[in-house]
């Protein structure tokens, strides 16, 4: 099942070509003739790619996709004609061919070039309405383009449908990491993989070239890269025995490194580099377009990760953030995969019941797992903007149909002069395909500049393995979207200009208001655009009040003048536990001593910030867990002063000190969460909590304090309870230092780091940041989602404004002549004003009504996303409706009162 | 039969006076014809997948071309093709409008608008 590219069975554009021809093509040509289309038309882009560049394909494309659209319309109309005057069939043949074969080829380049000329001659009726649907298909295109980047298009990796990635499911965890020897175990006992590999990532301590520096490193099995199938640029990657506790230490360098750091030195491989204070010889470099691990992030160096397992190559119990990716064999599924994987958890379920009760392995091809968090965003923005599509379409054809009304004379005089009413039909339709195809050419254009300026808006979001941007596919999709709605857009006004009798509207003169079934068909539009607005509008204003709920929440702490600074002490050197207190100590102490700082501290973990630790605790007198289901608290340990610098309420108890040291009783700070949950009405202080479950042989911890709750992950629904250990009864090797500053916390970043090291002359700063960076970051996603739903939604209300205005004062216009007779009958000027207005607001209320059915559903979709706002908030439910409501309003007053001023003397004089 | 005989003489698309010209000497299939009809006239007609069948339809109704029911040796053949080649009546269909054609430019002559051929 090996992928299929360029040179694949049918590439997208023949599909693409195929799926219009089946869907537009009239029954009785297609059965014969589509599947004979379809050929030429798959030889001549297959000779296209051979010999053409991206220019001359494109306009290739452009040619075919049109040429197919106006045959798609000849044909329906020959077949409409064929059922009115159908002939017997010998005579059609003697009649000669010629004409008839010979009109839907040259007629095209007419039919274009009398479109033009007309078009030229009103302006601003083909402005807006090109501009118009610029806006609305360069909106349906750039989310298309975001879709087809981020879900459509393989990964770059080879063959990369076959890469599956892994993780492990615990009975009280969904998502964890996968403990080392399950993964042995895996990779031994399946039946399915060519092979596994496993990796996570960490940092490492560079020194020895120029100032110390902190490198982003992944850690990989010796089989990831042959599993990728990625040959390295220079030298080789890791061999299996380097792969190994206590193996040789080698590195392989990430392109980007290897130019920045050491400038592209070909010579590097066999070069020794000091890391952690320990000598890695390189044995290779990747190649610059290599991306790995593949939802990116700044990666330095790869080195074997089993060198790094000695904690945990025997602890089952242990998930040291591992993940797994592996190939699956040909002609395996991702079935059978999972299937394959579930015997062997259960089997290793059954050798190690202590630790692997309910553990299973979660299976997700590598593509569906890296794009798990764009799905769903991705459909509500593509319904978004394909509603803001159908509102520029709907307008557009309210502008045709407007237009064809005011040439109901021209026309008129065409189709006595001879003129069919399929060939008015043709014209008018045309016109309208040229605007949309212009409008979709414009639309590219649009598309291409917003696509840009999303992706640098999220380039920190999108791994580097997605490519977003404008490619033939998206050319391609466009153009179909244009044919397409234009086709649909551009038949109604058509079709309705020749329900007309013609005769009748000759005689009538400017008279004519277009008969009955032309003003329900407008008023259909009205209702259909105002319902479209509405339900786009209530999901903005669900999205704005979401976001604005989020931003307005109280994390649980104070973020304003604090600085996050991340230090990592290398394992060589700082392995005994003295050592790393004491580093501790005389840092906190030296910075403290700072100008401008407040109060100082460190943490394990930086709420909204990086980090995590999440692990099961027991509380003394709580029923036994059962099935392996634990209880799951967010943990950190602390520095004295940690609740101070933070900005976090102290209710009971006390602070953390240093004399909580290892050789003092082991002490934890619960928050209000955990205390409210387990000693309800009772004193916290004084109670006692373990990690594990309740037969785990861990150590009780007192609690003797109770702070505030945090909101360690931003703003989530469900939040679990935390607690907090003293640095010195849990002293980890990388930890963040807060510090709470008097003026711009980052003017402290350069004496911190001088700080550090007088302490110790090789240590280096990880990342630095300020609290109301993570803050921000944290909210990020639903800013986003905010802005582009808030964008729609402004446009949409515009394209309402505009389209209502159109309709009204071309209703208007047509019946100044009955709005004469009732002045002169003696109506007042505000009672024509009213009887406007109203007829324009009966219309907008009932399309206001279906659009809150619409956006009924939206909402739905939406839930999930939605922060502190029910998917049916009534307040957005009343305010946009209202909203668009007032806007139509105004939209028709103009009319209304140009109405309101007709002199019926002139009125009638104009017969 | 005299208005059915006018309207013969009418002059034929210039791309249905190609595609019969394609096929006048020997069988084709629809890409084949795309070629051939761009080959000759460098690339100043240029006839695109839909509008060649749904000229092909018409002159397939008309008499002009007929579905040839030989294939070429099987090597050379490909199943999914259909071959098309003309009829009698569009071979005279063709004569007469090059013939036409060729009036055109005697008149045309005549007006020293073109210059006089060499015999």
């Amino acid at each position: 099942m090996r992928s299929t590219n360029r040179s694949g069975v049918r590439p997208f554009v023949v599909r693409a070509y195929a799926w219009l021809a089946i869907a537009l093509l009239p029954r009785s040509f297609a059965v014969q003739y589509r599947d004979r289309i379809v050929a030429v038309f798959s030889d001549i882009w297959h000779h296209a790619l051979l010999d053409s560049g991206t220019w001359r394909r494109s306009a290739l494309l452009l040619r075919e996709f049109s040429a197919l659209s106006h045959t798609v319309l000849c044909e329906h109309l020959n077949v409409l004609r064929d059922a009115c005057f159908k002939s017997p069939a010998p005579h059609r043949a003697e009649r000669g061919p010629s004409r008839r074969a010979g009109w839907h080829i040259s007629a095209l380049v007419g039919d274009l070039k009398y479109v033009i000329r007309s078009l030229a001659r009103s302006p601003g009726f083909a402005l807006v309405a090109v501009s118009t649907l610029a806006l609305g298909i360069g909106a349906v295109t750039t989310i298309f383009s975001l879709i087809n980047g981020l879900l459509l298009r393989p990964l770059p990796y080879a063959d990369s449908a076959e890469l599956v990635y892994m993780w492990e499911k615990l009975a009280s965890f969904e998502n964890a990491s996968v403990s080392y020897p399950n993964f042995l175990d895996w990779r031994e006992r399946n039946r399915v993989f060519e092979d596994l590999a496993t990796f996570n990532d960490g940092s490492i301590n560079l020194t020895g070239v120029g100032d110390p520096v902190e490198l982003d490193v992944v850690r990989v099995s010796a089989s990831m890269f042959p599993i990728l199938q990625q040959e390295p640029e220079l030298g080789r990657t890791f061999l299996p025995e380097e792969d190994r506790v206590g193996g040789e230490r080698v590195a392989v360098l990430a392109n980007g490194f290897w130019r920045d750091q050491l400038g592209g030195d070909p010579t590097v491989v066999g070069k020794t580099l000091t890391l952690d204070g320990l000598p890695y010889s390189v044995v290779g470099v990747m190649p610059r377009q290599f991306v790995f691990p593949p939802q990116g992030g700044h990666v330095d160096i790869y080195l074997a990760v089993e060198q790094f397992a000695e904690n945990w190559i025997d602890d089952r119990d242990n998930h040291p953030g591992l993940a797994v990716i592996g190939r699956l064999r040909p002609g395996v599924t991702l079935e059978q995969a999972a299937r394959d994987l579930e015997r062997v958890a259960l089997e290793l379920e059954a050798e190690y019941p202590d630790v692997n009760e309910g553990s299973r392995v979660h299976v997700a091809s590598l593509h569906k797992r890296m794009t798990r968090n764009f799905r769903e965003p991705m459909m509500v923005l593509l319904l978004a903007v394909g509603l803001l599509l159908m509102i520029a379409c709907t307008n557009v054809a309210n502008l045709v149909l407007a237009r064809s009304t005011a040439r109901q004379r021209e026309i008129a005089i065409r189709s006595s002069l001879g003129a069919s009413g399929s060939r008015i039909v043709r014209l008018l339709l045309t016109e309208s395909l040229v605007l949309w195809v212009v409008g979709g050419m414009l639309g590219l254009g649009v598309a291409s500049l917003a696509t840009r300026s999303l992706v640098a808006l999220r380039a920190d979001a999108i791994s580097p393995i997605f490519h977003v941007g404008i490619d033939l596919l998206a050319v391609v999709v466009t153009l179909s979207v244009s044919l397409v709605t234009g086709m649909l857009f551009g038949l109604m006004p058509a079709l309705n200009s020749i329900r007309l009798n013609l005769l009748e509207h000759l005689k009538e003169g400017s008279r004519a208001s277009g008969g009955m079934g032309r003003n329900r068909l407008r008023s259909a539009l009205v209702v259909a655009e105002v319902s479209l607005s509405v339900a786009l509008l209530v999901a903005a204003g669900l999205t704005v009040r979401s976001l604005s709920n989020m931003l307005g929440a109280n994390p649980g702490f104070d973020a304003r003048n604090v600085l996050s600074v991340e230090l990592n002490l290398p394992r060589s050197r700082y392995q005994a536990e003295e050592q790393r207190t004491a580093f501790h100590h005389q840092l906190l102490d030296r910075v403290r001593q700072l100008p401008g700082v407040v109060s100082a501290a460190t943490t394990y973990v930086v709420p909204v910030g990086p980090g995590g630790w999440q692990n099961a605790f027991h509380v003394e007198g709580e029923p036994p867990e059962r099935d392996g289901v634990y209880t799951f608290a967010e943990v950190s340990s602390v520095s004295d002063g940690y609740f101070e610098t933070m900005g976090i309420p102290r209710f009971r108890g006390r602070e953390f000190a240093r004399s909580d040291g290892p050789d003092a009783p082991l002490v934890v700070v619960v928050d209000e969460m955990l205390a409210q949950r387990y000693w309800p009405g009772e004193a916290a202080i004084g109670k006692r909590l373990k990690f594990g479950d309740y037969t785990s042989e861990n150590p009780w911890m007192e609690v003797v304090g109770v702070v505030g709750h945090v909101k360690v992950n931003g703003v989530v629904p469900e939040a679990l309870p935390q607690f907090y250990l003293p640095h010195g009864q849990d002293n980890e090797r990388g930890y963040h230092v807060m510090v709470k500053t008097a003026g711009d916390p980052t003017q402290l970043v350069e004496p911190i780091r001088q700080a550090v090291l007088e302490v110790d002359p090789t240590q280096p700063l990880a990342e630095t940041n300020t609290m109301t960076h993570y803050v921000r970051r944290s909210t990020r996603d639903a800013r986003f989602s905010a802005l582009l739903l808030g964008v729609f939604g402004a446009a949409a209300l515009l394209l309402a404004a505009v389209g209502i205005y159109g309709v009204m004062a071309q209703a208007t216009a047509e019946r100044t002549h009955e709005l004469g007779v009732r002045i002169a009958l003696g109506a007042t000027g505000a009672a024509v004003l009213s009887m406007v207005v109203r007829q324009a607001m009966v219309r907008v209320a009932l399309g206001a009504m279906l659009g809150l059915t619409l956006a009924a559903v939206l909402g739905r979709l939406l839930a999930s996303r939605l922060f502190g706002v029910s998917a049916l908030d009534p307040v957005t439910f009343v305010v946009s409706p209202l909203l668009l409501s007032l806007v139509a309003l105004v939209a028709s007053l103009v009319p209304a009162r140009r109405a309101m001023r007709v002199d019926p003397l002139r009125a009638l004089q104009e017969e | 039969m005299a208005s059915n005989e006018a309207k013969r003489y009418r002059p034929v698309s210039a791309q249905v006076f190609q595609i019969l010209l394609a096929v006048s000497d020997r069988q084709l299939h629809g890409y084949g014809i795309i070629r051939d009809v761009k080959r000759r006239t460098g690339g100043q007609v240029i006839l695109t997948a839909s509008t060649l069948y749904s000229a092909i339809k018409r002159m397939l109704e008309a008499g002009l071309m007929a579905e040839s029911e030989e294939r070429p040796v099987p090597e050379l053949d490909d199943e999914r093709r259909r071959y098309y080649s003309i009829t009698a009546e569009g071979l005279r269909v063709l004569r007469r409008e090059a013939e036409w054609l060729q009036q055109l430019a005697d008149m045309a002559r005549d007006k020293r608008i073109l210059r006089p051929r060499e015999s």
